[in-house]
């Protein structure tokens, strides 16, 4: 029976370097960084995205809010500008509403002296002079 | 891991659906959006009702820890029974009820000052409020809207569903704490803009004399209408009393009745003018034809008295409102024409005009007619009709024989503010351009030597008719001897008339006869309309223009015409505070200079004018200004007067006036 020794050198193995590992290695980093990169600019642009949701619908509802208190203006608007608040406004400064005497039917004519109205008599028009 | 992988696949595979709507639940959140009901516009684009969003506040009961307390605070910021507000909210406690309406469509500052308690269980939603930013103006025309933003009345009720819009619905992603980021969904499509033939001017004006004229008379209720006869446009449409559809809850029922349109009346005289014309158009009369007065007429089963006598005119029998004379051309023309010309002028069916409750007045046809008949309709009894009837007739008088069917709706605009319709009022020629040329102007003579001579008006021209008509008493079903209906219906100016206006005054007291409580309302309304609407006076200050016309406009009591002799310069003298400095000169295309000057003047005095030259109707509406009685005989021109020019003259005095051909 064949006995082997009980210890044998192991020879030096020297391995030889395989630089298409190194080259995968470099594309596998470069690829996970892409990937790792895109994932942050995803997100990224998933939170910038939730926040102009955010914003849009702020802004939509100051919109809405701008449009109701326009409105409410415009009423004011009109309420303010009722024939009666009018009327009220105008007789405190002294004026009535007209009549058909101070309707001036004709050009102003300057003759000389007085002021000369062609035509329909104007109160009015005297009042302004 | 397997355990992890196993719950993940049966979490994917059977709870899928469940816990996908659950997360939808939780992320989504849907908002209604409510539509804004359209605009009501008058016909220069002013706002007449605007819907707004406001607060409206519910309770959530069971949240709610002190209910008294809660109850109290709000009660006086609300303005409500805070007892019964406790009770209530008490009892919904109880009944585990989780809803609660608090107060609905609350104004801005009492919705701030709620908001600012900041009560546990009480919430706010909005809701749309229909404001009227004119209060009462308009209101029958308008009308107003239920709780539930429905029309209920008015132009609101005809047009709801152009005027409703279309609610929108939005999806919303929401975050953890209900904050939305993203949305999707409808939009709300607003109502469509109503555009109003009405003016708002117009209309403050004629509810302002109304109002005022109901003072005046104490009468129960009024009614005018301001029609352009040309297009049919109403221009105004009011009633008195009137009520504010802001708070229409709080208006009775009479208030909110539109008599305009609703109020089925005897016109009495203003009636006449459909004999007259269908006399006219058949050629059975002329305007001089002489009609015999004798101050009754005898029918079938009574007498018709009259007030007017002697051998009249067609134009005096109108002028005077004849009696007679209006039953003898209805007899002239018979039963079946009669009955004709009444319907030609609108009697009896609806004028259609855009608003509810139109009623279409009561014409019997002639089958149903009595054999007194006759002699009862051509003077405007037996008949029934409404203020808008009446107001159309005569348009058709003044719009040379064409009848303008009334409306009151211009257009209809969508959101984007294109008009989607336009209206377009039936009209057909009842008589010929000539018969409405010669009614238009026997219809002067009535303000000019008639029963209306409080009609005239300041530089214009105008013409109309006046009606009294005893009411029938409900019990007795017999005339009352006390309550009458007065009106005027008339145009002005007289040969192109801008403006028809009608007054109905129902039961003056004291005062009732249409030319004394009604015509004046008209004058009053059409001096100021006509201005308003840029409509020329058609009577000029010149020298057939009466004098110290101007003054007298505005001090008819103090002012003192002087006048010297038609053909050279013309000085008055006008009084008044104010009128001394309104010194005027007037020259006419012939070179010819009248020149009037105001002056302040001794007051309360009255100085006679001289009249001679001058024409009947210049005369009368001098003496009416001046508040003269006019005694006038002859036709032509002035050519003695008693007293003479520059005596001093009592108001109400009465003067004569001989008139003649000079040559």
């Amino acid at each position: 029976m064949r006995r082997l020794p009980q210890q044998y050198p192991n020879p030096h193995v020297r391995r030889q370097r395989d630089p298409r590992a190194a080259r995968r290695q470099a594309a596998l980093l470069v690829g996970c960084l892409f990937l790792a990169c895109g994932f942050i600019y995803a997100v990224r642009q998933q939170i910038l995205a939730v926040d102009y949701g955010y914003k849009t619908e702020a802004l939509r509802r100051e919109r809405e809010g701008l449009l109701d208190e326009q409105r409410k203006l415009k009423l004011a608007l009109e309420e303010s500008s009722s024939p009666a608040k009018l009327e009220e406004a105008g007789r405190e400064l002294g004026m009535q509403p007209a009549r058909a005497a101070q309707i001036e039917t004709a050009s102003r004519v300057r003759r000389g002296g007085p002021e000369v109205f062609v035509g329909a008599a104007s109160a009015g028009a005297a009042l302004r002079r | 891991m397997v355990l992890v992988g196993a719950r993940l696949a049966y979490l994917q595979t059977s709870q899928h659906e469940w816990l996908s709507r659950r997360a939808r639940q939780q992320q989504l959140d849907e908002e209604l959006l409510s539509a804004p009901r359209g605009l009501i516009l008058d016909r220069q684009g002013r706002e007449l009702a605007r819907s707004i969003d406001v607060d409206s506040f519910y309770a959530d009961p069971r949240e709610m820890e002190d209910v008294d307390a809660a109850s109290a605070a709000l009660g006086r910021v609300l303005n409500m029974d805070a007892v019964g507000l406790s009770t209530k909210l008490k009892e919904a406690k109880s009944a585990r009820r989780g809803f609660v309406w608090l107060a609905r469509r609350v104004e801005d500052g009492q919705a701030q000052a709620v908001k600012e308690l900041k009560l546990k269980g009480v919430y706010s939603t909005e809701e749309q409020r229909r404001r009227y930013p004119n209060g009462a103006l308009a209101a029958h025309v308008l009308g107003f809207v239920g709780l539930d933003a429905k029309g209920l009345a008015g132009v609101e009720q005809v047009y709801d569903a152009a005027l409703t819009g279309e609610p929108g619905k939005r999806i919303l992603d929401a975050d953890a704490k209900r904050r939305p980021f993203e949305s999707e969904g409808l939009d709300p499509q607003d109502g469509r803009t109503l555009v109003l033939t009405l003016d708002q001017t117009v209309q403050y004006i004629v509810e302002r004399e109304l109002a005022a004229a109901l003072e005046r008379t104490q009468a129960k209720s009024a009614a005018a209408i301001v029609l352009d006869p040309h297009t049919g446009e109403v221009l105004a449409l009011a009633n008195a009393p009137s009520f504010d559809p802001n708070d229409a809850a709080g208006a009775s029922p009479e208030q909110r009745r539109n008599d305009a349109l609703q109020n089925i009346y005897e016109p009495g005289s203003t009636f006449k003018v459909v004999a007259f014309t269908g006399a006219l158009e058949e050629k059975l009369v002329t305007p001089e034809t002489r009609i015999e007065c004798p101050g009754s007429i005898s029918l079938p089963g009574r007498v018709v008295h009259d007030h007017a006598r002697g051998s009249l005119t067609a134009t005096e029998a109108l002028a005077k409102s004849s009696n007679v004379a209006a039953i003898k051309l209805g007899m002239k023309l018979g039963n079946e024409r009669l009955y004709e010309y009444i319907r030609r002028l609108g009697f009896g069916s609806k004028t259609e005009v855009e608003l509810p409750g139109e009623t279409a007045g009561l014409i019997r046809p002639v089958s149903k007619w009595q054999p007194g008949s006759i002699g009862s309709v051509p003077i405007g009894q037996e008949v029934g009709v409404t203020p808008v009837q009446m107001a159309a007739a005569y348009g058709a008088i003044a719009n040379d024989g064409v009848r303008v069917a009334p409306h009151l709706v211009r257009e209809v605009r969508d959101a984007e503010g294109r008009t989607v319709e336009r209206a377009e009022p039936e009209s057909h020629r009842v008589v010929s351009a000539e018969t409405a040329g010669m009614v238009r102007h026997m219809l002067e003579s009535v303000t000019l030597n008639g029963t209306a001579k409080k009609a005239q008006l300041e530089g214009y021209t105008a013409a109309g008719k006046t009606g009294t008509a005893q009411k029938v008493d409900p019990r007795t079903h017999a005339y009352s001897q006390t309550k009458y209906v007065a009106s005027f219906v008339g145009f002005a100016p007289l040969e192109n008339p801008a403006v028809v206006i009608i007054v109905v005054i129902d039961e003056a007291v004291g005062l009732h006869q249409g030319g004394q409580v009604a015509a004046p309302v008209f004058a009053e309304i059409a001096n100021q309309v006509l201005p308003y609407l840029d409509v020329m006076p058609d009577e000029q200050p010149d020298a057939k223009r009466p004098a110290g016309q101007l003054a007298a406009n505005n001090a008819p009591a103090t002012v003192l015409p002087t006048a010297t002799p038609a053909g050279g310069a013309t000085e008055h003298e006008g009084v008044g505070g104010g009128a001394s400095n309104l010194p005027v000169v007037a020259e006419r295309g012939g070179g010819e200079v009248g020149e009037v000057v105001y002056a302040a003047a001794r007051e309360r005095e009255l100085l006679m004018p001289d009249l001679r030259g001058r024409s009947v109707r210049d005369v009368a509406r001098i003496c009416s200004r001046l508040g003269l009685e006019l005694e006038a005989r002859g036709e032509g021109r002035a050519l003695r007067q008693s007293p003479e020019g520059g005596a001093a003259l009592a108001p109400g005095q009465t003067v004569r006036i001989e008139f003649g051909r000079s040559d």
